[in-house]
């Protein structure tokens, strides 16, 4: 059985008690972080959390965080820090960190490391996004926009190689030099957890996660550029790579809001949709695209692609405009399921991401009402009889409970052991026994008072 | 089906644009600009300005020998794969001094060009006569830090380079990306983000050189400084700092912010002429 569409709900935790956009040069890079108050944001953080864990029992298929730097769109600078926190507080739903921003940070093995650690503790559950970060992230770190390329594809392939080849290795790039690769852990998901990147549709993009049989995630763009990236992934696919894309290599962000009736749903969803659109995305060109970001030759083909297409920016349309174009979805539970069952037929989407859930300035019990219609009345729709998320048709990478792990891995190759005094080596397990624990010679191996030498006091002692 | 790189034509910008003579040094292509006679000058801009035969030029190069090149990555100067920093530019522009075939030429150059002018008469003394500095980048001056270039909004512009006389008559000039509504359009404004990003591969990381503090005082060259006395870009305490390390004269332009070889192209070129000149007599 497959479910015809998997739904995520991705949260960017904005942080909305700023001015109207209107009255900012941006939300990004340079807004003062004089707004920010530690305690509307821990009230703020701590609903957001609960929205996301809520998904379990909802019955959604993964729950998706990622990393942003010093703006008020999206507020999670260390994602894998919020994965921690869910994949303690849930045990079943995929939680996915989409995605990591590679060139920003120091060292790519942090990243292997964190994912992998995190793969651990949830039992196999994490997905991890890799990209490049905001063009603004770069104002906003010192990293260097023009190697930021080349930065990532090998900070990707060094991951890749840290999880998958046994260690230690020597890895000598263009961009990083790390004499010793050798990470511990490993993931659980073997060979490694699946891997999505994002993508606002070019094509050099869509080639390589192509390539790679990666899961492409189409960013917030209108319906006519989604169906566009999607035609070309396929094709790409099939007619260069061979093969026939998955369904779930296929997802999209479509924020959605589903209530009683249409007009109710628009009401609703208005003031904060427009908040994340007029505000939360406030980014002029000097702030999203530093110089070196993209070569002059992509810059001149996105411009004319843009301008030929009538793009607008995101905060210059209207809310109606943002509905009829498809950058959101919005409406009664049988316009959101017709909408869907649209996107699955005619443009082969797999998987919703931003799927209901948190969007721009709206409240918590807004945001409850939303996960809730959509679990009940939209989401059924696209799920084989049982209702079940597919993860729950199968067993977790890693069993729950202690008496399964047991019997499915028993003891570890080796025992943990300590070596006695007259070289006997003894498992620590079970070494606390009288027998061996009361009699134990625990001096090193070799040294000379186990060797039975008389060491004589060093001269002037006492 | 991959997608071929587009195809990408460099444009010209609409005033003071003249033909270059397109040259090859060292394997690497360069557009060069050059007139006049006298001693031999090479003058290097800065992020901004290359592909253009300004009033500035004009006057220098009637008075010596003004050789002006797009740096690497600039205008129709290419930009090798290998060349990632300033010292590869220095690896470039010396194989350019030779080409020229003069003998040790006068290096004058702005903002970033003036630091990496500093650059090659560190690296290749033997190819410098003198160093001539205009708003330079490239020092640290704690609590007085350079404006951040790449990130000046538009709007800003007139202040932020032109100071309290504004960017009237300029339009076309722009000192950063712009927007593609300036003169020039789209295509305009993507050969302007380009030359930013060349620009960024040779200064994001890291605005200043700290090890030009040990560096310059053993220049042992006669060199000048100047800057605008309104310049909101390079603090004033930085041309002070240059002079102190160079030992060499400073001349403050009144009138001019940044844009000092824009918005008194005479009094700065005069400036140039006269030391280049005092120091080859």
């Amino acid at each position: 059985m497959t479910n015809k569409l998997e739904f995520y709900n991705f949260h960017l935790m904005p942080y909305p008690f700023i001015p109207p956009g209107e009255d900012l040069e941006s939300t990004w890079v340079t807004l003062p972080n004089t707004h920010f108050e530690p305690g509307q944001a821990h009230k703020l953080f701590t609903e957001y959390l609960e929205q996301l864990v809520a998904c379990e029992r909802l019955g959604y298929d993964g729950i998706i965080v990622n990393e942003h730097h010093q703006n008020a769109f999206g507020t999670i600078c260390a994602p894998d820090v919020w994965a921690g926190y869910l994949a303690a507080k849930t045990s079943r739903i995929k939680i996915g960190v989409i995605g990591n921003a590679l060139p920003l940070h120091q060292n790519p093995l942090r990243i292997a490391e964190e994912i992998a650690m995190l793969d651990l503790i949830s039992g196999g559950r994490i997905i991890s996004g890799h990209v490049r970060g905001m063009g603004a992230e770069y104002h906003s770190s010192g990293q260097d926009p023009t190697t930021s390329k080349a930065k990532f594809w090998e900070a990707h392939d060094l991951i890749m190689k840290a999880w998958t080849e046994d260690g230690p290795f020597s890895w000598q790039g263009d961009h990083y030099n790390i004499e010793h690769v050798n990470i511990w852990p490993k993931p659980m998901q073997q060979p490694h957890p699946p891997i999505w990147m994002p993508g606002t549709g070019s094509t050099d993009t869509i080639d390589e996660v192509a390539k790679r049989k990666f899961s492409y995630m189409q960013t917030t763009t209108s319906n006519w550029i989604t169906k566009k990236s999607f035609n070309t992934f396929r094709q790409v696919c099939e007619e260069k790579y061979g093969y026939t894309a998955d369904l779930r290599q296929l997802g999209r962000v479509v924020p959605t809001y589903v209530a009683e009736t249409d007009a109710q749903a628009r009401r609703e969803f208005m003031p904060h949709a427009m908040w994340f659109f007029r505000t939360g995305l406030k980014i002029p060109m000097h702030h999203l695209s530093p110089p070196g970001y993209n070569s002059a030759a992509s810059m001149l083909g996105m411009m004319r692609g843009r301008a030929a297409a009538g793009v607008k920016n995101f905060w210059e349309m209207s809310f109606d405009e943002l509905i009829d174009l498809g950058y959101i979805i919005c409406g009664s539970p049988q316009t959101v399921v017709d909408k869907y069952h649209q996107q699955v037929e005619e443009y082969g989407l797999g998987m919703a991401i931003s799927a209901g859930g948190q969007l721009g300035s709206m409240p918590n019990w807004m945001v409850m009402k939303n996960l809730q219609i959509m679990a009940e009345e939209v989401i059924p729709h696209f799920r084989d009889p049982d209702g079940k998320p597919e993860y729950a048709r199968s067993e977790r990478t890693a069993p729950h409970t202690v008496t399964e792990l047991a019997a499915v891995y028993g003891r570890p190759r080796i025992e943990a052991t300590l070596r006695l005094a007259d070289g006997t080596d003894i498992p620590t397990a079970t070494a606390h026994v009288p027998e061996v624990a009361d009699t134990a010679d625990t001096r090193p191996v070799g040294s000379v008072e186990a060797a039975g030498v008389k060491v004589p006091a060093p001269a002037g002692a006492q | 089906m991959t997608a071929a790189p587009p195809a990408y034509a460099v444009p010209r910008p609409e005033r003071f644009s003249t033909e270059p003579d397109v040259i090859e040094v060292g394997g690497t292509t360069l557009a060069v600009r050059r007139e006049g006679s006298g001693p031999v000058v090479l003058y290097l801009h800065g992020h901004w300005l290359a592909r253009r035969w300004l009033p500035f030029h004009a006057r220098l190069a009637e008075q010596v020998d003004l050789v002006a090149p797009d740096l690497p990555g600039f205008g129709e100067s290419a930009k090798p794969s290998w060349l990632t920093s300033r010292e590869d530019v220095v690896l470039v522009l010396r194989d350019l001094v030779e080409h020229l075939d003069a003998g040790p030429v006068h290096v004058v150059g702005h903002g970033l060009g003036a630091w990496i002018a500093a650059d090659l008469a560190i690296w290749a003394p033997a190819q410098v006569a003198s160093l001539t500095v205009l708003a330079p980048f490239g020092l640290r001056v704690p609590g007085e830090p350079i404006a951040d270039i790449f990130i000046v909004n538009p709007e800003q512009y007139g202040d932020t380079y032109f100071g309290a006389a504004g960017a009237e008559g300029f339009e076309d000039l722009v000192p950063g990306t712009g927007t593609p509504m300036l003169p020039g359009g789209v295509e305009e404004y993507a050969q302007r983000y380009g030359e930013m990003g060349a620009a960024a591969a040779l200064m994001w990381q890291r605005r200043y050189d700290l090890k030009l503090e040990t560096r310059l005082p053993r220049l042992r060259r006669p060199a000048l400084v100047i800057d605008g006395a309104e310049d909101r870009v390079v603090p004033a305490a930085h041309a002070a700092r240059w002079a102190e390390l160079t030992g060499g004269r400073r001349v403050t332009v009144e009138d001019a912010g940044h844009a000092v070889h824009l918005q008194q192209p005479e009094r700065t070129a005069d400036a140039v002429a006269s030391f280049v000149q005092e120091v080859s007599a």
